[in-house]
């Protein structure tokens, strides 16, 4: 912090000096928009992209951008701001059908700060959601519908998982996906014998197969965590990662049991077949849908139980003081070990559908996936699964949304741009964890009568 | 730690320029090597500094935990590559032969080539300038002065902010000059800079976080395991012998060969 | 009351042997509570304990005292299994009659064994509320006596079995109710950062408490406390302490030593010099010296105009202690 204590100088050079120094960010921040929006360039002419970025006439955008932003830093420019947005919000008001969206937050709060409100009245934010995402893909295309099953539902649960482990109980896990592989090619291993070299002796259903997937990504992760999750948070992070890549490397090169790069293909697809009922998954995305649907909400009312359960308590309490957590006598590596577990199973169980649509092959539990995962999460609300949801939905719908006009692979600098921006601006994410718990029932606490007099206070001399 | 990976990443995506034109030689040769070296190391410098201020500086003025870090490192450098892939596109970039290869040195059936030659010799140039600047010059005590105790250091009249900021951009310029000898070696893409830095990070563990000198030795012990064990197992699975080692030494000795024994209890 | 076994210091007052007469030897070492026998702590070149040794009668207040750097902290946290000790036990009774050793154990163990403790510099779990907080302390509370673990009460939690929600709202109202006895009723639902300096030092005992401990440390409690918070905290103390918990204070105000201790053991440079009721420590010339660094002769600058509310030199350490 560079204070003014000190040699004092003539007014007009620091005022500049603090002039440049305030319009260097925006000025650098308006560059690099410029140049990640503009056009691309290519190994043999590696400055082509940026010159036609910022020499243009676009960049006049920018310049506007930049002094909208340098004229927030001064005092004058904030008033001037603020009454923007004042007019800004009276504009939006038409918009306002749009409200019970925002009931989805507010119920995230209502969940857990004010359970003496009736029953009905916490259900209503979440159950408004509920409705409104089985009516969603319905007013979209066909190609919509899919996005939204690959993109919104499998990353959902994906990174409802990955929530439990990074926003829960505070550890980072930077090779999630690998629990992803794991789910999946073990779904592959007993649901059919010719989809990869390898197959068990036996064949189920897609659906039977969940036990399996489940429990071969939880031993996985028990067997990752176990030695490592006494590690530091730094040391923890870069193990998960080698793990990724290490699966991710096995997977390709181990071409005699999964298939190696050329993938796994022949998954039967899910299907039920119970006495009246008969029902099997193809290729519309709709069923596939509902089906996520339904497997989102069972695990968003599990996560919750547990989160309100002594174990979210014991995982809140690693995350904020370990050392603290351990002398009130919470078993701390039991916890850490618990979410990691829950973590990869969800994670497992993800895979299980994952295999059973569609032809797979390593590239798809790339690192880069892991990172997908954790920005929904950091962008949502790192321990909110509410925020977690909302998240995959805005991420995920703005880059469906926007696929025409930012090719797929550029997608990654928007997040990664985007996690920096939430670290630095808002780092508990989209709708932060919500942190009181009053009573939760009725009336003030009763006060056991205390044994013994009271006592007076005793003369203390100083 | 994460700085460095951070910059590290940046640095290396942003494989630094070279120069272009007929195989050149004699002086020239030298001259282009030194450019690209001093380019490279530029642009390594630069990019930490811009990570540093734009990713971590935010997260300090607020007292930001750990995991923070590391998540905006993570965006940083996603952040960075997929940038450097949008504008220099997504093959790999060859650097222009800057010398005639050859052997320079011959002892029995194994030639030192020029390349390797000029990696050698730039590494222990390395070595010995950041071994001096941490031990004997004011900066260093500095560095190390924060890294124990950045709150006593800056009641002590270090500016802290300005040694964090300088140990950032002296990353990066180390991590540059290498990036442009590994583009020599390897060529340029993109992605180059993902595994070498894991793999930078396992060298530094191995030989002890916070050693000069353990560092410089965790990299010649990890490339000869690499090595070896690529040629016992199978080439492909060399990276997973970066990690595996990576993952061995944090669970058996995580303060590496030369670091300190770890403190015991709280 | 207990007697210490008297260690290394040439001018150490035997006056525990005295008051022996007063009070009835109730605890010997089968019947104390806590019994610290030659714990010897060493890093870094500096000795922080040096066979120290004393026990603790069960239900007893007592008080651990010294000048700084005399290695209180240091004591307590090889108590709570913090720190693992070169040298000696320290060993716990159960009401049962079996004796743990705490030494060598986690400090997660210790804790789920009986004992609590505070910290000098608070350490709360801010993002959780002050209700959460202190429920924390309830889950964990030793097995047998309420507290959560185990898959069995997972799977209940996770079926929100009738079970389940009586012993949830069983453990809220407790948690309610160490809340009042430390005097933060009503401010179930606030987050543990959001109270002030004094709230949440008397969260941090709440939160302890819940663990339902046989014995509570705690660490320099009126650090920072002005006169009222110190009153208040004397008599939360002796509140707790009369429902059956033994306290093993750390501080630096005598005047609140004084006024709840019943044995003080008195540490210099890691070892015990001295122990007593406080009459007899504040009377200890040892324990002067031990504060006042030796001997002093009166000079000009340490004389007080009588006049002026000083306190004249020999009253002993309830003036130097102050230091905080």
């Amino acid at each position: 912090m560079r204070a003014t204590v000190g040699a004092s100088r003539s007014g007009a050079a620091p005022a500049a000096r603090a002039g440049a120094r305030a319009a260097t960010g925006p000025c650098v921040l308006g560059l690099l928009a410029a140049i990640v929006t503009g056009p691309r360039g290519d190994g043999d002419h590696p400055w082509r992209g940026v010159e036609r970025s910022v020499l243009g006439p676009r960049i006049a955008v920018f310049a506007v951008l930049v002094a909208l932003l340098v004229g927030a830093r001064t005092p004058a420019g904030r008033v001037s701001l603020a009454g923007l947005a004042a007019a800004a919000r009276r504009r939006l008001t038409p918009l306002a059908p749009l409200a019970p969206l925002a009931l989805v937050p507010a119920g995230a709060r209502a969940d857990a700060r004010a359970p003496g409100r009736a029953w009905t009245a916490r259900r209503a934010g979440p159950g408004a959601a509920l409705v409104l995402a089985a009516l969603a893909p319905l007013a979209v295309s066909r190609a919509g519908q899919q996005s939204m099953v690959n993109d919104i539902g499998l990353y959902a649960l994906l990174a409802l998982g990955l929530n439990v482990v990074v926003g829960c109980a505070g550890l980072l896990d930077l090779g999630y996906v690998a629990f992803f592989a794991i789910g999946a090619y073990t779904t592959a291993y007993v649901t059919s014998p010719t989809a990869m070299p390898w197959h068990a002796p036996f064949t189920v259903n897609p659906f039977l197969a969940v036990p399996f997937a489940v429990a071969a990504a939880a031993l996985a992760g028990v067997v990752l965590g176990g030695p490592t999750l006494r590690l530091g948070g730094d040391y923890l992070a870069i193990v998960t990662l080698g793990f990724g890549e290490i699966v991710q490397l096995l997977a390709n090169n181990a071409g005699g049991i999964t298939g190696g790069a050329r993938g796994v293909f022949g998954v039967p697809p899910l299907s039920v077949s119970l006495p009246g009922l008969h029902y099997a998954w193809g290729l519309a995305p709709l069923p596939y849908y509902y089906l996520l649907l339904g497997l989102v909400t069972v695990v968003m009312v599990v996560f919750g139980r547990l989160e309100a359960a002594p174990l979210g308590r014991a995982w809140a309490a690693v995350r904020e003081d370990e050392f603290a957590a351990g002398l009130t006598g919470v078993r701390t590596v039991r916890a850490k070990l618990a979410a990691f577990a829950i973590g990869a199973s969800v994670s497992g169980f993800a895979g299980v559908l994952y295999a059973s649509k569609q032809f797979f092959n390593p590239d798809s539990f790339s690192l880069q996936a892991s990172i997908l995962v954790l920005t929904l999460v950091v962008f949502g609300g790192r321990g909110n699964r509410w925020g977690v949801l909302l998240g995959v939905v805005v991420l995920q719908g703005l880059a469906y949304a926007l696929r025409g006009i930012v090719p797929p692979p550029d997608r990654y600098i928007y997040f990664g741009a985007v996690i920096v921006a939430m670290m630095a601006l808002r780092p508990a994410g989209l709708v932060p964890a919500p942190v009181g718990r009053a009573l939760p029932r009725s009336g003030p606490p009763v006060v056991p009568a205390q044994p013994g007099p009271a006592v007076p206070d005793p003369a203390v001399t100083t | 730690m994460l700085g460095s990976f951070g910059g590290l990443f940046a640095a290396r995506a942003l494989a630094p320029g070279g120069a272009d034109g007929p195989t050149p030689a004699g002086l020239t040769a030298i001259a282009l090597v030194v450019a690209g070296l001093a380019a490279g190391a530029a642009a390594g410098g630069a990019s930490a500094f811009a990570v540093e201020r734009a990713a971590y500086r935010p997260l300090r003025r607020r007292g930001a935990p750990p995991l923070a870090y590391l998540i905006s490192a993570i965006g940083a450098s996603l952040f960075a590559y997929n940038l450097a892939g949008k504008e220099f596109g997504r093959q790999s970039v060859p650097v222009p032969e800057l010398f005639t290869d050859g052997p320079v040195l011959s002892v029995g059936s194994v030639a030192l080539s020029t390349q390797s030659a000029l990696i050698i010799g730039v590494a222990a140039v390395m070595l010995l300038g950041v071994d001096w600047l941490v031990s004997s010059t004011r900066f260093g005590q500095a560095v190390r002065a924060v890294a124990q105790d950045a709150q006593t250091a800056s009641l002590m009249g270090v500016d802290v902010e300005k040694i964090i900021t300088g140990t950032f951009v002296l990353g990066g310029l180390l991590a540059g000059a290498g990036g442009f000898l590994y583009a020599m070696t390897f060529n340029a893409s993109y992605t180059m800079g993902f595994v070498p830095g894991i793999k930078a990070f396992t060298a530094a563990v191995l030989g002890g976080i916070g050693n000069v000198r353990g560092a410089v030795l965790g990299g010649l012990l990890l490339g000869l395991l690499e090595s070896y064990g690529g040629y016992l197992l199978d080439a492909s699975y060399r990276d997973v012998i970066a990690f595996g080692v990576l993952v061995v030494i944090l669970l058996a000795r995580p303060a590496g060969i030369l670091g300190a024994r770890a403190v015991r209890a709280a | 009351m207990t007697f210490p076994r008297q260690a290394g210091h040439a001018a150490s007052e035997v006056a525990s042997e005295a008051a022996s007469e007063a009070a009835s030897e109730a605890a010997s070492e089968a019947a104390a509570l806590l019994a610290v026998s030659g714990v010897r702590l060493a890093y870094g070149g500096v000795t922080s304990l040096d066979e120290v040794s004393f026990r603790l009668a069960p239900g007893t207040l007592a008080a651990l005292i010294g000048p700084n750097g005399a290695g209180k902290t240091s004591m307590v946290n090889v108590i709570s299994g913090v720190c693992r000790p070169d040298a000696g036990t320290v060993v716990l009774r159960s009401p049962d009659g079996r004796r743990h050793e705490l030494t060598g154990r986690g400090p997660t163990r210790v804790s789920r064994l009986g004992v609590a403790r505070t910290f000098q510099n608070i350490r709360l779990f801010g993002g959780l509320s002050a209700l959460d907080n202190v429920r924390v302390g309830l889950d964990n509370r030793p097995r047998g006596r309420g507290g959560a673990g185990g898959l069995g009460d997972l799977a209940a939690g996770l079926a929100r079995t009738p079970a389940f929600r009586r012993r949830e709202r069983a453990a809220d109202e407790r948690a309610a109710a160490l809340l009042a006895l430390v005097g933060l009723a009503g401010r179930e639902g606030a987050s543990a950062a959001a109270l002030s300096y004094g709230e949440r030092r008397r969260l941090e005992i709440a939160r302890a408490l819940g663990t339902d401990p046989r014995l509570l440390l705690v660490d320099e409690p009126a650090a920072g406390a002005n006169h009222a918070e110190k009153q208040a905290l004397v008599a939360l103390l002796r509140r707790i302490n009369a429902t059956g918990v033994a306290i093993l204070l750390i501080e630096h105000d005598m005047a609140m030593v004084a006024a709840l201790a019943t044995t003080v053991v008195v540490l210099n440079f890691g070892r015990v010099i001295a122990t007593g009721t406080p009459a007899e420590i504040r009377a200890s010339q040892c324990v002067q010296d031990a504060y006042l660094g030796g001997p002093v002769e009166p000079g000009p600058e340490l004389e007080r105009p009588a006049g002026a509310g000083g306190v004249a030199r020999s009253a002993g350490p309830a003036e130097v202690g102050g230091g905080a």
